[in-house]
């Protein structure tokens, strides 16, 4: 199960301590972000998400004090940076935006080597480490060190402002929507790779955003909010989508919690059926004789290194007497790989023959199939264990980090 | 060139950012309150002094009133007639066949500008023996259209373009969306126009005096060839006072013409 | 006489008021640039300074030039100084207004961007800020500076150095041949000192400003 992979990535280490954090703006009656108080640990990514207006984006900025804090205390790795030089504390902390904000007057090296130049780093660093976050975000960095930002695109220029983020390598970013202005196949392969950096990076992430698809995607524990920054759940991802500790947690999932849990399990977490199988080029009699004594309509046809060619049923062996099975039958699709998700495993299997989805490994050699009842049977799996987490929890108190602010 | 756009490069595209709210009354009122306290000062300090015979052929209701009202006569003859050629010009100007030369155009408009306006003024005089009332105003007129044409051309040219794509895709003909959508939504730009151009009329008007046409400048220069100081400050005051009154009458009226949602 | 050999013969005195005209502008919109700037610095955040100081500079370039050069005999007498104080005051409000709207056109995401990365308040300003407002603001001041050459022309009636001297003159010979030729001479100094300084301008900015916000 993905939740003991959160505990595995996270060293235990509370990263950033919100405490009693409260945010009145001038000439308002109620507080925008209303006595919150929020661990966050060490190489996690934690997602603010909830309705507009709810304060997230708020509570996020005071954490690097853009919006400084009416009362409360914000500690970060143990130390209390509430009243500390502001401009100290943001070039520890990377910081991403939705409008990116690259300046539009500096090249892209000079844009990612800001904060390394603030903090007197010397030209030859500055330089390696440029090149080095280029690279990293997949921009060559020999085409791309000297463009200005108006020659990129919407998607390179998100990359640049990552990069720009982490130029000194800073323990702790904020991201502010940082994928909320992208298309959506290319914000998808955005965060595909943003989760890829963060596996080497490792770095303690505040995740801001409206999406719960995107928070499911991205959190390594979700926060959803509520009026004020009141923490209606803050859980991993599973937790929440099996165990809504409330109705609004469960309408702001909506509908689809169901499925959109299949996107955190994988075809590797569950234990594959065993289907009939028959080598190319065994004779027609014996293949029959199989299916026979199978409850099975067909067999799957394998070549000789074990890759799936052909679906073939009793009617084709008889109807294609003395021909080649790799001649008779249908051809074999709806194939995926151990890392898909149950998510994909599912779409497989909905368009498929014989409704079951083929799994097969990166060479392409047969595993397994999927089919609806393992995919059912998962799902219930993920909600008793859930539900019994969370009564466990809840039998323990309140153990930081996964109930504060819980009513 | 460059691509800030024609705005940025005559300078003037900052006119078009009218003050976000409307002025309180008090702000209404302390402009004219500073005007006729200046007046009231100068008239108190004049009545104190003993008046030569020279200071008082200047000084006097009769010579002041004739010469204000030159001076306004002149700034509202010329303001009116600069408006009548600059707005059609900039609208001609602005018409799709003028798009390769306009940037150049706007360059030589704004060095135009450099054109003192003594020089135009005497020009008409040394070189055409033209003089009075009547050359005043074409020398004025000459001189204020520049500015004038510059702000309507730019103000047309930053009408949004997909206002009026939307507009022709309605149907509307090509001078129905010119009457209907650009001039509508340039009259803020028109009207700082209107403002810029009467200010710099009511200014050049105080030199129409060297060319025998009258206005408030005949009192300073009955001052400067008479060397009295206190004649010169009288003429240069007054001018000053109702160079600010006419700008700020001038935005009242801007205040107030604006179409709403501007 | 010709005018062309009026000016061969007048060559010397043209060079001359031509090098006095441009050093009494030069200077002028130097010291508007450094006044009109910093007062754009000053207000541009804040609604009410930026209105005062917009309505003050504007009500300078208001009052028509002759009376204020008159008004400025009294303190500063005869000579350069009126007229240097005068036109420094007309330079004021196109430069405070295109440094606040410079300013103002910033994008806020990157002032914002600039803030999180951790700069002080002068270092977004003198990194990202000004060169980003820099090609509005250098534009205003290349406006200034071609409407000042022409007022400068003016500055002769408190005998105020440049090339008003020669149109001044030509006006007091009203009727002899040699009118003409002298506001003529006067006239296209001031426009070759305008073309000069417009290209001087374009270079600067060409220079001064980032290939990525051209």
């Amino acid at each position: 199960m993905t939740s003991t992979t959160v505990n595995n990535r996270s060293t235990g280490k509370v990263m950033i301590r919100l405490e009693d954090l409260t945010k009145r703006f001038p000439g308002q009656k109620h507080n925008a972000v209303d006595n919150l108080t929020l661990d966050i640990h060490e190489g996690e990514i934690v997602v603010l998400v909830g309705p507009s207006g709810c304060g997230k984006t708020t509570t996020m900025k005071m954490i690097n004090r853009i919006i400084e804090p009416t009362s409360g205390r914000i500690i970060l790795d143990g130390e209390d940076v509430t009243t500390t030089d502001p401009d100290a504390l943001r070039r520890r902390i990377g910081y991403v935006i939705q409008q990116v904000g690259l300046f539009p007057h500096l090249t892209i090296g000079e844009n990612i080597a800001t904060v390394p130049k603030l903090l007197g780093w010397d030209s030859k660093r500055v330089t390696a480490r440029v090149d080095e976050l280029l690279e990293m975000v997949n921009l060559a960095p020999e085409s791309y060190r000297n463009r200005y930002p108006k020659q990129l695109s919407g998607g390179q220029k998100q990359r640049v402002g990552v990069a720009r983020a982490l130029g000194a390598d800073p323990d702790v970013m904020l991201m502010d929507e940082p994928f909320g202005a992208i298309d959506p196949i290319t914000r998808d392969r955005l965060q595909n790779e943003f989760l890829r950096l963060q596996s080497e990076v490792r770095k303690t992430i505040v995740f801001v955003t409206h999406d719960i698809d995107e928070a499911i995607k991205m959190g390594d524990r979700i926060a959803i909010l509520q009026d004020a920054s009141k923490i209606a759940q803050y859980d991993t991802p599973e937790q929440i989508l099996t165990a809504p500790a409330n109705d609004f947690v469960s309408d702001f999932i909506g509908n689809g919690a169901s499925l959109k849990r299949l996107n955190l399990s994988h075809v590797s977490d569950i234990e594959l059926t065993q289907w009939p199988t028959v080598q190319l080029g065994t004779d027609h009699d014996q293949a029959l004789e199989m299916l026979r004594r199978s409850d099975r309509s067909a067999l799957l046809v394998l070549d000789e290194s074990g890759r799936p060619r052909r679906w073939v049923g009793a009617d084709d062996l008889h109807r294609g007497a003395g021909r080649p099975l790799d001649e008779i039958g249908l051809p074999a699709g709806a194939m995926v790989e151990p890392r898909a998700t149950l998510s994909d495993a599912l779409n497989e299997l909905i368009t498929a023959r014989y409704s079951v989805t083929i799994v097969v490994d990166a060479k392409g050699i047969y595993q397994g199939v999927v089919d609806i009842e393992q995919i059912n049977e998962a799902i219930r799996g993920m909600r008793s264990s859930a539900v019994a987490r969370a009564r466990a929890g809840l039998a323990e108190g309140a153990e930081a980090g996964s109930t504060g602010g819980q009513p | 060139m460059s691509d800030t756009g024609a705005g940025v490069r005559t300078g003037i595209v900052a006119a078009a950012e009218p003050p976000h709210h409307r002025r309180t009354l008090a702000g209404y009122l302390l402009m004219p309150a500073l005007l006729a306290l200046v007046c009231l000062a100068l008239y108190l300090y004049v009545s104190s002094q003993e008046l030569d015979s020279i200071e008082a052929r200047s000084l006097n209701a009769a010579s002041l009133t004739k010469a204000t009202w030159e001076h306004v006569q002149l700034t509202a003859v010329s303001t009116l007639l600069t408006l009548i050629i600059a707005i059609p010009l900039g609208v001609l100007l602005t018409r799709p066949f003028t798009r390769r030369i306009r940037p150049y155009l706007l360059t030589v408009l704004t060095i135009g500008q450099a054109v003192p306006t003594i020089a135009v003024l005497v020009l008409l005089a040394v070189a055409f023996l033209f003089l009075g009332f009547q050359a005043a105003v074409v020398g004025l007129v000459l001189y204020a259209i520049i500015p004038v044409l510059l702000n309507t051309m730019v103000g047309l040219e930053q009408v949004d373009e997909s206002v009026l794509e939307a507009g022709r895709g309605m149907g509307i003909s090509k001078f129905g969306v010119l009457t209907r959508l650009e001039l509508p939504l340039s009259v803020p730009i028109i009207l700082a126009g209107v403002r810029t151009a009467l200010v710099i009329n009511v200014g050049t008007a105080t030199l129409t005096t060297y060319i025998n046409a009258g206005g408030l400048g005949d009192i300073i220069v009955a001052g400067l060839s008479t060397n009295r100081v206190l004649v010169q400050i009288v003429g240069a005051a007054l001018t000053a006072v109702l160079a600010l009154l006419i700008d700020y009458l001038a935005g009242i009226a801007e205040d107030f013409l604006r179409p709403k949602g501007l | 006489m010709d005018f062309f050999e009026f000016l061969i013969n007048r060559s010397d005195d043209m060079l001359e008021l031509g090098i006095e005209h441009a050093v009494l502008v030069g200077v002028s919109v130097l010291l508007a640039t450094v006044i009109g700037v910093g007062l754009g610095i000053a207000t541009y955040q804040r609604e009410r300074p930026r209105e005062v100081v917009l309505a003050i500079t504007g009500a300078f370039l208001t009052v028509p030039s002759f009376a204020l050069f008159i008004l400025l005999i009294g303190p500063l007498g005869l000579g350069a100084m009126p007229v240097v104080v005068a036109l420094t005051m007309y330079g004021l409000l196109p430069i405070v207004r295109n440094t606040i709207t410079g300013l103002r056109e910033v994008d806020p995401a990157i002032v914002e961007s600039a803030l999180g990365m951790g700069m002080s308040r002068s270092q977004r300003l003198l990194r990202i800020e000004l060169p980003l407002a820099w090609p509005v603001i250098i534009t205003g001041i290349r406006v200034t500076t071609l409407v000042l050459l022409g007022i400068a022309a003016i500055g002769a009636i408190v005998l105020g150095p440049g090339y008003g001297e020669l149109i001044f003159t030509g006006l007091a010979r009203v009727g002899t041949p040699v009118a003409v030729n002298l506001v003529l001479a006067g006239t296209l100094g001031v426009i070759i000192l305008a073309v000069l300084f417009d290209a001087f301008f374009y270079v600067i900015r060409k220079l001064t400003t980032s290939q990525g916000i051209r």
